[in-house]
């Protein structure tokens, strides 16, 4: 039940916090209209293995490393 | 009268006899199934009467058939998922609503009376199907299961039929691409070639290309520096051409731009600046995909007349310099006319509605690169020929296709198609004019 629970809303309010993350970043209207939409249909639709979130996190931290 | 009559009655028998016929003959297959468990041949029996029955609707009554066919169809797979656990259940709700949006435009599509309203839901539709396709292949084509390989998956989505297949392997490059640090199934696409089919690399890289581009882009930070900037595409460059076949790796490094106008697009102009110092080529590639971003972008979304307008200023805008303007007019002239493909009528209404402000050079050259990218994909796809042979009806359209659709698009397939394709394709994923896909083509063979 709680697995159903944070798999029906961990996503949308993940969107949420996304798209509003980009607000005071660009300076046209229509970009920041656009940008909003597509990051939170994006993290909505996102690929992304439950089982492999933990490797996924590391790879991402080493990314930033290297650079 | 008498005639009228019998004529109509006759018609309501025939129908109420088909309505009874389909519900018996489902009864039938029920009763069979559960007598005898020989599901193979009740399955293909329901598959061939289900196909027999669409046969006989027309193309739009057909479309949107196919997308409540679909949508019926993934909402029982979804059903099953959900039940087994295998799946996010926020996704499958969302991939549900853009099905449920796909059907719903087809329909208004097929209601609205023939205008350019009916063309703006169709066009609708196309860019719903598109975008469904790419983004939850892994859904339709159960590409869950761990153990088959990039090119059992290409297989499958090859048998989608000649559009959606193309859209559909993009999806499978994006996917594998997306998990290829993760679960040991990586996509080298610079390695892989041979194993796979020539039509499905175009996409394939175009697909990763997006993965790369985003993983890339989201490691920069809000108060990044501009040396974090430059380090974050000379690493997307070198992605690319570690995992790309140096042939296409053009189309992978033009997701870059799509990408990034659509999820970044606080970082355009840094990024223009920075790959004008890397490469001026990169630049190109990068605005052509901001070209197919704007195409894509919500806010143009539903391209009615005003909208369709609107977004050739809007390219104009948003192009801080002359090469910029040059590819982001090709971006999305290209992305335009491969959505639609199979609705020349789509494109004759841009057509008509932009011609004061069109350019016809630019056009034909982002038409013949679509040309011979969708030869390439699908190369069994008769509506590409028939696109290139449309008549559009008003005299001023049909003027501009004929020198800017049918002769470029004749000489491009009939002569130098196999001198562009032996170049490797990915070149394409920019604005060439015509001189460069012709003559220079020419001069090389």
């Amino acid at each position: 039940m709680r697995r159903l629970f944070t798999q029906m809303f961990q996503r949308p309010i993940n969107a949420i916090a996304s798209s509003l993350a980009l607000i005071g970043q660009t300076s046209s209207s229509r970009q920041l209209i656009d940008g909003m939409v597509s990051r939170f249909v994006y993290a909505l639709v996102k690929i992304e293995r439950e089982e492999d979130g933990k490797t996924r996190n590391k790879v991402n931290i080493q990314t930033r490393n290297e650079l | 009268m008498p005639a009228e009559t019998d004529s109509i009655r006759e018609l309501i028998k025939l129908w109420m006899a088909s309505s009874w016929a389909a519900a018996f003959f489902g009864l039938s297959q029920i009763a069979k199934l559960l007598g005898n468990g020989n599901s193979e041949w009740t399955k293909d029996a329901l598959e061939m009467v289900t196909r027999s029955i669409e046969s006989e609707l027309s193309e739009e009554m057909r479309m949107v058939f196919q997308s409540g066919d679909r949508l019926q169809r993934g909402l029982i797979t979804s059903m099953f998922n959900l039940l087994a656990g295998r799946v996010d259940t926020s996704r499958l709700i969302a991939k549900n609503v853009v099905d449920l949006a796909q059907c719903a435009s087809g329909t208004a599509a097929m209601l609205s009376p023939v205008n350019e309203q009916q063309l703006a839901w169709q066009e609708l539709q196309n860019k719903l199907e598109t975008f469904n396709l790419f983004a939850h292949v892994d859904l339709d084509l159960d590409l869950l299961r761990k153990d088959a390989s990039l090119s059992e998956f290409v297989a499958r989505a090859s048998r989608l039929g000649p559009y959606r297949s193309v859209w559909a392997i993009e999806g499978v490059g994006h996917f594998f691409a997306e998990l290829g640090d993760t679960s040991g199934r990586s996509i080298k696409l610079a390695t892989e070639p041979d194993t796979l089919p020539s039509s499905s690399l175009v996409a394939l890289h175009s697909g990763a290309g997006l993965s790369f581009a985003r993983r890339c882009l989201e490691t920069i930070t809000t108060r990044h520096s501009e040396r974090e900037v430059r380090t974050t595409l000379e690493r997307f460059i070198v992605i690319c051409n570690e995992n790309s076949h140096a042939g296409y790796v053009g189309a992978a490094y033009e997701a870059l731009g799509l990408v990034a106008r659509n999820l970044y697009p606080h970082l355009l102009l840094e990024i223009d600046h920075h790959l004008a110092a890397l490469d001026e080529e990169l630049v190109a590639y990068f605005w052509h995909g901001v070209g197919r971003g704007v195409y894509f972008a919500p806010t143009n979304f539903l391209l009615d007349r005003k909208t369709l307008r609107h977004v050739m200023k809007q390219a104009q805008q948003e192009s801080p310099h002359e090469l910029a303007r040059l590819n982001v007019f090709s971006g999305l002239i290209w992305a335009l006319v491969l959505v639609n493909i199979r609705h020349p009528k789509i494109i004759e209404g841009f057509i008509a509605d932009n011609l004061d402000g069109l350019d016809g050079e630019i056009f034909a050259g982002a038409l013949c690169s679509a040309a011979a990218i969708w030869r390439e994909s699908s190369p069994e796809d008769k509506a590409l020929t028939a696109f290139w042979k449309y008549h559009p009806s008003d005299h001023r359209v049909a003027e501009f296709w004929n020198a800017y659709v049918t002769e470029p698009s004749r000489m491009m397939l009939n002569h130098y198609y196999p001198a562009v394709r032996n170049a490797g394709l990915g070149w394409l994923f920019r604005h060439r004019s015509l001189p460069e896909l012709f003559v220079d083509r020419e001069r090389c063979e």
